[in-house]
């Protein structure tokens, strides 16, 4: 039965890897968000380094969070109106493993290519050198969370009038622990350079309380969804 | 103590009559939204399930208040 | 038989609110009166704040509430959601904005509060901050619940809402401590109070218990008007209106 499990949540990664690949621009959308949004802000504070180095961390983190909550909407909406979401549903297989395996297909399309793309905007940003690891290392922690916890509304929202806007009202609160501990640890590093170990650690602590438990809720509000 | 120094609470008159003031307002609010939103909706079922006015009037406002 | 046991909690309840709201209000009006006069009145000024305190014994307990009824309400929603109990939905909903309009107070009142003690109306103290949080996921809560026409959906959706939220606030409320005395400058802040006193305890205690029954109160008289509203089709709610006798 394990197998099965695992076996179909691969089935499910693989299929949704493929169908994103091919709604490459909605992928692509959060990617872009990510880097104007970056590049609107030396614009807005002014070119100096040292005051855009004060608030890269802030800003960068801030950004990322955006991105994310921009991508949510993608997540069950083409597969509720196509009515794959129901066939899930009705598959022998415990809901909260496929949706698992969706969103960590989501992850990979969406919040690895930000994370990966964050050096070339910490740059920008006049970010230190040092601390574009933790930059890096904090997104690779954070998104993640970021994508679980947003899954939550995201389900819930599915069919609601308006609710595109009422996802980022939903989520935006719930993220504010990972975007403090997020930016902390860039900025920590940006400083001193060995006090992020912690920030990230707590990052590392959120993600696996989010892989507990935002599976099971997200499943939860699709059946209330789709009922 | 005097009424115009018991108004004056210290130097700190504006921000303490405003904080009870803004409160007041809120419980106040809180207390007329409720009644109101219950009037209209007794109304609006007394209209929507009118057949027959008069006999059971009586009985409606007492409950209503 | 069925359909008579079905809405039989809802109108028992319908009934037991009426009785009780005179009651209850009576307690709130007394407990309101005795508490402005004992903290306006009767507490001698604080030696270091001066009168300024005296905005304690309404922020404080509102804070306390707007915690509380974030969590009587997602309790209520978790118990609609679990056991399908329609009343518990209805608790759930009308608690939304009573906890809504006490976050409100408390960070309105918090914010004049700060005005005299740090020369600026807004200061991202820690229990301001969580405040302002908690506001936003009541208004979330309330979003989400008027969104949904379908009752039900709008009852089980919002609990999830609310669960996911009553688990993730210690988070955010530690989160928001942390960073709040990793940046705190070396000024005053509104926890860093003088030693509280009994005669600035006794005010507070009952001012708390006042805006506590109040909550009692309103939400009584508002579980009432959705109880009457959801069950319109209901034989007994007819009876009341006095379609059939």
């Amino acid at each position: 039965m394990t197998g099965g499990v695992l076996g179909a949540m691969r089935a499910v990664f693989v299929r949704e890897l493929l169908v994103f690949w091919r709604r490459s621009t909605e992928v692509m959308t959060a990617l872009v968000f990510f880097l104007i949004v970056t590049t609107l802000f030396p614009l807005a504070i002014g070119p100096e380094r040292r005051e855009l180095m004060l608030v890269a961390p802030g800003v960068l983190w801030v950004a990322a969070l955006l991105a994310t909550t921009l991508s949510l909407n993608h997540l069950f909406a083409s597969d509720y109106q196509d009515g794959s979401l129901e066939q899930m549903l009705m598959s022998p297989y415990p809901l909260s493993a496929m949706v698992l395996a969706k969103i960590a297909a989501h992850w990979v399309l969406t919040g690895l290519p930000l994370a990966l793309l964050s050096p070339l905007l910490a740059v920008q940003m006049a970010l230190p050198t040092k601390a574009i690891g933790t930059l890096v290392g904090s997104l690779l922690l954070g998104t993640p969370t970021l994508t679980l916890i947003g899954a939550v509304p995201a389900a819930l929202t599915l069919g609601v009038r308006g609710g595109g806007v009422l996802v980022s009202l939903l989520v935006l609160p719930l993220y504010t622990p990972v975007l403090i501990f997020g930016a902390e640890a860039v900025a920590a590093s940006a400083g001193q350079g060995f006090a992020s170990v912690a920030h990230l650690s707590l990052l590392g602590a959120f993600l696996a309380l989010a892989l507990s438990f935002a599976p099971w809720a997200s499943s939860a509000a699709l059946r209330v969804s789709l009922d | 103590m005097t009424l115009p120094a018991f108004l004056q609470m210290g130097r700190f008159s504006v921000f303490i009559w405003g904080a009870y003031g803004f409160t007041a307002i809120i419980v106040f609010l809180n207390v007329v939204q409720p009644l109101i939103q219950k009037r209209k909706m007794w109304e609006r079922l007394r209209r929507n399930l009118d057949d027959d006015d008069g006999g059971g009037e009586e009985v409606v406002d007492e409950e209503a208040e | 038989m069925k359909l008579i046991h079905k809405y039989a909690a809802p109108k028992r309840f319908y009934e037991l609110a009426g009785t009780l709201t005179p009651g209850l209000a009576i307690i709130t009006v007394v407990l309101f009166v005795s508490g402005l006069y004992l903290g306006l009145y009767w507490a001698p000024p604080d030696y270091q704040q001066g009168n300024a305190y005296r905005i304690m014994f309404v922020h404080v307990p509102n804070a306390w509430m707007s915690m509380m009824a974030y969590v009587a309400m997602a309790g209520f929603a978790a118990a609609g959601y679990i056991w399908n109990v329609r009343l518990a939905d209805i608790l759930a909903k009308v608690t939304a904005p009573l906890g809504a309009s006490f976050t409100l107070t408390a960070l309105v009142t918090g914010s004049l509060w700060g005005k005299p003690m740090w020369g600026t109306y807004w200061v991202w103290d820690a229990r301001l901050t969580s405040e302002l949080i908690l506001l936003f996921l009541y208004v979330g809560y309330m979003a989400l619940q008027a969104s949904i026409d379908d009752p039900r959906r709008a009852a089980h959706a919002s609990a999830i809402l609310a669960i996911v939220g009553v688990v993730n606030i210690p988070i955010i409320h530690y989160s928001v401590y942390w960073w709040h005395t990793l940046h705190q400058p070396a000024s005053l802040t509104l926890t860093n109070q003088p030693k509280i006193y009994i005669t600035m305890l006794i005010p507070l205690i009952i001012m708390s218990l006042g805006f506590m029954f109040f909550y009692l109160t309103m939400l009584c008289v508002r579980a009432r008007s959705e109880i009457l509203w959801r069950e319109r089709h209901a034989d007994w709610v007819r009876k009341l209106v006095g379609l059939e006798t």
